[in-house]
């Protein structure tokens, strides 16, 4: 089997279709995350004791579990209690759902580093509790959180594959469809772990960008 | 709907294969995490490139392309593993990749009078290694370790789109021989939480005994 | 600790690597080795995989037999999607293919198949009454907002997407179950498979709000044969002989028949026929 180079640009624009599907399902999951995160974040830190500790359980059982398996969950088990979604938002919202649960503890641990003496403050001056989140925690504890979330968007992005198996045409779908019908696996396969290379060492300098602007001096 | 006992059945069968594709590839990508994580900190520069390079592909792609690369490509290299062993390996390799970054920043977070120590007291690289360092930084590597260990676990879902019979695809053929999609995967789900819940534990209980005797280490 | 714990560790990865799987592929070493390998797909009444773990249907049953016959007392299964087979093959996965996999000219360029065994026409299944009237996969193709589902790498989704169906309307469906709730839910207007695939189905079902269009218009009936490696040709040929003598003799209707197939369809065609020589 040698390497068919005709081949590959023949198949090019179809994986590239399947590109822009994992690039918007990405995008979109992580919108998601990242509200749904802050979500569970504050709710576990909530005085109610049931609804903290019921949402500690649900993250933990979420993150515990695979995703592979939570998304069949939503694509094939929802419908008969009537939610039926079309495949990618099954497939956005198992994604988002999955990572919220990392999101959640990176808000957390962004939220823990504020000093209790900014509570404390803004406790003495009177601030009510949505001016305390919005207007003194929050600008002070989101941007160390940049690079943690950043890099839980690179995992996202590395796990639409999964999404092939609820029926989304997304860049490995398209690959598998591809060999499927040429009998040819080694130049799809290949080109998709080519693409996600790429996109992923791209992400990853990006990152390091991130970090060096907003990450915290690391006492080293 | 009968045969229910034959059907749990086959789904333990499916977490009994989930458990070994764990361990062995928590084994592996412990040897990878140690060998790659060491390497990068090596004093010979090519080492630490290659460790470097192996550590950027592996966490750059995802666990499915490499499972299916290493299952439906490597034979055409002449490389032609079982379903267990392609499973194996990518997942041993990719969590690895993770793990050496972990094992790489705990050395380095071990405090530089302690290698200054070393060298004081005269012992080779590798006794300060072995002796001092490796068993301070451990406790810092093992919560990330058993989160990785636990990503591991979730990732073996990925080798049932192989068609090895681990606990995913076990309830996928339950599911097909008994129309009912709720309660195969409602039964998987909660035997993954429970091995989740058991790595957590295991963890816990080796920090604990890693850190015994070991003075003001964060854990 | 660390000593004894990488020890363990390295031993227990090397240990892994050397077990390594022995390749057979001739005939002898077949029979050498007690068993031959197929690929499956799951796919009632072609294959099928109890609650067990056992495996049958019209395809491994004969091949089953067939092996019996040239000494190799076993066959192992595997499961794979369609698409997958013959790479898998090619890959010295599997030692032939026995899954229904219709023989079509580029798929006996790929593999060297035996003569026919299944011989089916394809299926549609769909919502009670047929409501958008679909008879044949053109009218899929005509009807702008139709999908249809089908295998990963079968025959059907060749078939659809050569009568128009664009790529974003043929959804991949990794198996029967799964096609059928996608249809019940209405994710899908329409699941493509065999005939006796679609009747196994709606029957395992019991659902009144499905039913089946068969013969689908305009497409052609297919038969499969084992399919071995290209080079693997006298194994092939062995495997002929012997099934010619069960054809010769009834035992191939016999067992083919309680499962719905037609001995008469397989008999009355060739691999040459089919593969378009």
């Amino acid at each position: 089997m040698t390497w068919d180079w005709a081949f590959v640009w023949q198949i090019m624009p179809t994986l590239l279709q399947g590109l822009k599907i994992t690039l918007l399902v990405t995008v979109l999951g992580a919108i998601v995350a990242a509200v749904l995160g802050l979500v569970f974040a504050v709710l576990r830190r909530s005085a109610f004791k049931p609804l903290a500790q019921g949402t500690s359980f649900l993250v933990q059982f979420i993150r515990g579990t695979p995703l592979l398996v939570q998304l069949y969950v939503i694509f094939y088990v929802l419908p008969d209690i009537g939610i039926r979604l079309p495949a990618l938002v099954a497939g956005v919202i198992g994604i988002g759902l999955h990572y919220a649960t990392y999101t959640a503890e990176v808000y957390r641990g962004g939220i823990e580093a504020v000093p209790r003496g900014q509570w404390e403050a803004a406790r003495a001056t009177n601030l009510t509790i949505r001016q305390t989140w919005l207007q003194v925690v929050l600008p002070q504890a989101v941007p160390p959180m940049i690079p943690a979330l950043a890099n839980y968007l690179i995992a996202m992005f590395k796990e639409t594959p999964l999404l092939s198996a609820i029926t989304v045409l997304e860049l490995m779908n398209q690959a598998k469809s591809v060999a499927n019908s040429s009998y040819r696996y080694v130049e799809p396969m290949t080109m998709v772990g080519v693409f996600f290379l790429v996109i992923s060492l791209i992400s990853v300098a990006l990152i390091s960008l991130l970090e060096a602007r907003y990450g915290r001096r690391a006492s080293r | 709907m009968g045969d229910w006992s034959g059907y749990i059945g086959l789904i333990l069968q499916g977490a009994l294969v989930t458990a070994q594709l764990t361990v062995m590839g928590t084994a592996l990508a412990l040897v990878m995490a140690f060998t790659a994580g060491l390497a990068r900190l090596a004093p010979f520069a090519p080492l630490r490139w290659l460790a470097r390079a192996y550590v950027e592909f592996f966490r750059g792609t995802s666990i499915f392309v490499q499972l299916f690369w290493v299952y439906f490509v490597l034979p055409f290299a002449g490389i032609s593993l079982s379903p267990l062993q392609a499973g194996v390996l990518a997942l041993g390799l990719n969590v690895g990749a993770y793990g050496a970054e972990v094992v790489r920043g705990a050395v380095l977070s071990v405090p530089r009078d302690q290698y200054e120590a070393c060298i004081a007291v005269n012992l080779s690289r590798f006794q300060r290694m072995r002796h001092v360092i490796l068993p301070q930084a451990l406790p810092l590597m093992l919560p990330t370790f058993g989160n990785n260990a636990i990503e591991l676990l979730k990732g073996t879902a990925v080798v049932s789109l192989i068609s090895l019979s681990d606990m995913t695809f076990q309830a996928q053929v339950v599911r097909a021989q008994t129309g009912s999609t709720l309660i195969p995967f409602a039964t998987i789900l909660v035997l993954y939480f429970a091995m989740s819940l058991l790595i957590g534990a295991g963890m816990r209980w080796l920090e604990r005994r890693v850190t015994r005797g070991l003075d003001g280490v964060r854990t | 600790m660390t000593y004894r714990l990488s020890a363990l560790l390295s031993a227990s990865a090397l240990g892994l690597l050397v077990a390594l799987p022995v390749q057979a592929d001739t005939l002898d070493d077949l029979k050498e080795q007690g068993f031959a390998r197929i690929a499956i797909a799951n796919e009632p009444p072609f294959t099928a995989v109890a609650a067990d773990g056992s495996v049958s249907g019209a395809a491994p049953d004969v091949a089953r037999e067939v092996f019996k016959r040239l000494g190799v007392p076993e066959v192992v299964a595997s499961i794979s999607e369609y698409g997958a087979m013959i790479p898998g093959l090619q890959a010295r996965r599997h030692d032939a293919i026995t899954a229904g996999l219709f023989m079509k000219p580029e798929r006996c360029a790929a593999v060297a198949y035996s003569e026919p065994v299944l011989c089916d026409a394809e299926a549609f299944l769909l919502p009670a009454g047929n409501p958008k009237g679909f008879a044949s996969y053109e009218d899929i193709a005509a009807d702008p907002e139709a999908t249809i589902g089908a295998p990963g790498g079968g025959t059907e989704e060749k078939l659809a997407l050569e009568a128009g169906v664009p790529r974003d309307r043929v959804i991949v469906v990794p198996d029967g179950q799964s096609g059928l709730k996608m249809l019940q839910d209405g994710r899908i207007d329409v699941y493509s498979l065999p005939v006796l695939s679609i009747s196994d189905l709606i029957a395992k079902s019991g659902d009144d709000s499905v039913e089946m269009f068969a013969p689908v218009e305009g497409a052609p009936v297919y038969c499969d044969g084992a399919a071995f490696r290209k080079g693997e040709e006298a194994l092939r040929d062995a495997f002929d002989v012997e099934l010619a003598k069960m054809k010769e003799s009834g035992e191939f209707a016999a067992i083919v028949e309680p499962y719905g197939f037609s001995a008469a369809a397989a008999m009355s065609t060739s691999r040459a026929e089919l593969c378009g020589e």
